[in-house]
């Protein structure tokens, strides 16, 4: 039973390409504020990514600033960590889980409240996913390796309309890698062992 | 197994840093400067970002412990805001015992010297030494 807060996929250039969230009831940077009813009970989605320019807030708007802000600070957190273990490694080469800008292998972190997974693809994409603190960084990092593997190659880069300019970085706009993605959060947030 | 630890003072400067084993690399006094601002920063900010629900009784403290593919670290701060950070191998899930006790060298060792400024490097031949004890065991 793995109880998953929610995702970033960063790209090459830093930037928040896809967000979801699952089980979170808590606004970004809000932390001494009592949530609203009404952010606890839909589920919201990074929002340049919306699917629909009706579920698209206006691009100032309060909620759109914190959760750009929030995205900064998470890609900054994780970004600073793999950067001091790497510093840290001495062991050059051998082993497996680190490659491209990761070569420490940098798999995790855990405060009191929640457990955050790194995992880094060789091209430099970035997926962080946040987890309950009880997830060890052993049985989750399958589990992102799997959705870079078969979900966001097989749904986003092996699309037609993927932009390949990498110069540019483009929000995913898939409704069908967000379907995906969501069963298969969902299948690993129900099993009792994760696979 | 500790393979090294590094203590940083309450406003994120290094205080004292030693390596057990060559497990780890060994950092240059730079690089180890760097290592303990970066480690304060990417410590408050994680208690910042947390998604988990807000409990009345549970505050997020900060990074705990973090996990790479060769050794975990493992971090425990002080009430006064002192951090003890230990870097051990993957077979160590709590050292937290081991901290605590590092602890109390440091008080016995560091803060009870009357010579001892506070928030500055710790430079005992004693701590040393009870240090490499405790490690040894």
């Amino acid at each position: 039973m793995v109880l998953v807060y929610n995702i970033y996929i960063f790209d090459r250039h830093c930037e928040c390409i896809f967000y979801t969230e699952w089980n979170r009831s808590r606004s970004p940077l809000t932390a001494d504020q009592p949530t609203t009813a009404d952010t606890t009970q839909r589920p919201l989605v990074w929002p340049t990514t919306a699917t629909s320019t009706a579920n698209r807030l206006p691009h100032d708007s309060p909620r759109n600033i914190a959760m750009e802000e929030e995205a900064k600070l998470v890609y900054g957190v994780a970004f600073s960590t793999r950067n001091i273990i790497n510093k840290l490694n001495s062991q050059e080469s051998g082993g497996t889980g680190g490659s491209g800008g990761n070569p420490g292998g940098f798999s995790s972190f855990a405060t009191n409240t929640y457990r955050m997974h790194y995992y880094e693809s060789p091209t430099g994409t970035k997926f962080i996913l946040t987890t309950d603190v009880a997830a060890t960084a052993a049985s989750i990092q399958p589990v992102l390796e799997m959705i870079y593997r078969n979900i966001y190659v097989e749904y986003v880069v092996k699309n037609p309309l993927f932009n390949v300019d990498p110069t540019v970085s483009s929000p995913i706009e898939n409704d069908y890698f967000r379907a995906v993605l969501n069963n298969y959060i969902r299948e690993i947030s129900s099993a009792t062992t994760v696979a | 197994m500790i393979h090294a630890l590094f203590i940083i003072n309450r406003s994120g400067g290094l205080i004292y840093s030693r390596n057990f084993t060559q497990q780890v690399a060994q950092l240059s006094s730079n690089e180890a400067l760097i290592f303990a601002g970066t480690f304060h920063g990417i410590h408050a900010l994680a208690s910042r970002i947390s998604p988990a629900p807000k409990r009345d009784s549970v505050r997020d403290m900060g990074i705990q412990s973090i996990d790479t593919k060769n050794f975990r670290m493992h971090c425990f701060q002080t009430p006064t805001g002192i951090k003890f950070i230990a870097v051990t191998d993957l077979q160590q899930a709590k050292v937290t015992a081991a901290l605590n006790k590092m602890y109390v060298l440091y008080c016995d060792y560091a803060l009870k010297n009357p010579f001892y400024n506070l928030e500055m490097p710790v430079r005992s031949e004693m701590f040393d030494a009870k240090l490499q004890q405790l490690v040894a065991q």
